[in-house]
């Protein structure tokens, strides 16, 4: 990302996918499109040193979890200093589908959680997101894997519950 | 887990703000912050010596070389902490039409050269900062917030020179040392591996070299080159021009704007002082900034 209009070429592209994934890590969508438009906020004020980020996509999503996390820590001043995006943006309606999704991987840890969204929500291969995660890419692989196995029978029991 | 494919539905259904709001408040917050990218530049301008002569708060020796301009540039002594360093900034704005030129604006917000800040000054113990929109006469004074990876009072920068080692090997896994340091501190994933390493090990070095107004102290400034050059696919370029036009060296690697794009910083040619930089060198410096003027005052809105 090397100017302003590329930078509004990955708010474009990103955006709804970024929100998506922080929807699944904290699964409040209010507080996931907060956390991405924070994110993109602070990388225009970067100005030209956001163009020393290796992987823009990677800290937008970084610096937004890091919001969502920290937003409870510093909500009074955010709220009372900070200039926030005006208007009100409509929340679209969760569909029962949804909510169960979401219900699911609440059921898992953290870390697990986060490695099942950025394979399976944000396409990343275990390289990268031992990249992103900064753990070996082994470690990456066990968590998957013990989340896909936590998660399927908790998806499966919604399945069931659908078809009855 | 393909389950989780039934989130995706939601994208389509999200109404994100325009983007121009984003840029909004974004701009909002660095006015309120006193134009906290351009101040982070303009931050921690040092005691000097320029061209053999001590460049000093209240020096009114009109012949007395500026950095830049005169041979090499180190530190003395510390200045006072309620005295004021000084930079003037020059930066081509790439949003202007014309020949106009914007100073110290710059960056990913399309219109910022709305905000054109000549000058900027932060008091040495980092209590306040103040600055001068062009064409406004007035000096805007505040807390100075910061809030950046980087950005350090003249306090802190001189304290960081004094504790680098001089070794080049060692000072190097200092620095490697020092960006983890800030990484982990600052909500702020910097790419630490690879070349991402490399090149904001380059733009540190930077930094330490003059990009923050502050000149490193002698025993440190050879130490700081021979580590720029341990540094994997550095690469230099002779006769060339920084962005305002004068004869420099250019010193840098690949970045991430373009597979031909250098990233780093323009050099005195004879001294080797620290010019200014780009993001974005591909034969000519068209974007990328430029010290102009910088020094020790003992108020805000003084000019050395």
């Amino acid at each position: 990302v090397s100017g302003s209009r590329s930078l509004h070429e990955l708010y474009d592209a990103s955006y709804g996918r970024l929100v998506l994934q922080l929807f699944a890590l904290c699964g409040d969508l209010a507080d996931a499109e907060d956390a991405v438009q924070e994110a993109f906020v602070k990388a225009i004020g970067l100005g030209r040193a956001f163009g020393r980020v290796q992987n823009p996509e990677a800290w937008l999503r970084t610096v937004a979890l890091n919001h969502q996390r920290n937003s409870w820590r510093h909500a009074k001043v955010v709220r009372r200093f900070v200039t926030t995006v005006p208007g009100r943006q409509t929340a679209p309606e969760l569909s029962p589908d949804h909510v169960a999704v979401v219900r699911a991987l609440a059921e898992l840890g953290p870390d697990q959680r986060q490695v099942v969204v950025l394979r399976y929500l944000a396409d990343l291969g275990t390289a990268e997101i031992a990249n992103e995660l900064g753990v070996p890419e082994g470690t990456v692989k066990s968590r998957l894997s013990r989340g896909r196995e936590r998660l399927a029978p908790m998806l499966d029991e919604k399945e069931e519950t659908d078809r009855v | 887990v393909s389950d989780l494919d039934v989130l995706r539905e939601l994208t389509g259904q999200l109404r994100p703000p325009k983007y121009n709001d984003l840029v909004a408040v974004a701009r909002k917050r660095r006015r309120r912050t006193a134009a906290t990218t351009t101040v982070l530049i303009a931050a921690a301008t040092a005691l000097v010596i320029v061209g053999g002569a001590t460049w000093l708060p209240g020096m009114t020796d009109d012949s007395a070389p500026r950095p830049g301009d005169g041979p090499a540039a180190s530190i003395t002594e510390r200045p006072r902490s309620d005295q004021w360093a000084y930079v003037e900034y020059y930066h081509p704005g790439s949003e202007c039409e014309g020949n106009c030129t914007v100073r110290n604006g710059g960056g990913n917000d399309p219109d910022d050269d709305v905000v054109q800040v000549d000058a900027s000054w932060l008091r040495v113990d980092g209590q306040s900062d103040a600055y001068k929109i062009e064409g406004d006469d007035q000096l805007y004074v505040q807390n100075w917030v910061n809030d950046e990876y980087g950005d350090w009072t003249p306090t802190e920068l001189l304290d960081l020179y004094a504790s680098l080692p001089r070794n080049p090997d060692r000072l190097l896994e200092a620095i490697y040392a020092e960006l983890e340091r800030f990484n982990e501190a600052k909500p702020y994933n910097f790419g630490l591996r690879g070349d991402g390493r490399y090149n904001t090990a380059v733009w540190l070095i930077g930094k330490l070299l003059g990009e923050n107004g502050l000149t490193p102290p002698p025993d440190l400034r050879a130490p700081l080159f021979e580590t720029l050059a341990k540094v994997p696919g550095v690469q230099v370029k002779e006769d060339v021009e920084d962005v305002a036009g004068r004869d420099a060296v250019f010193v840098g690697r690949v970045g991430n704007s373009c597979a031909s794009c250098l990233s780093g910083m323009f050099l005195d040619p004879e001294d080797h002082t620290y010019l200014g930089g780009t993001e974005n060198y591909q034969g000519e410096a068209t974007e990328g900034w430029a010290i102009m003027d910088r020094g020790i005052v003992d108020h805000a809105g003084d000019r050395p």
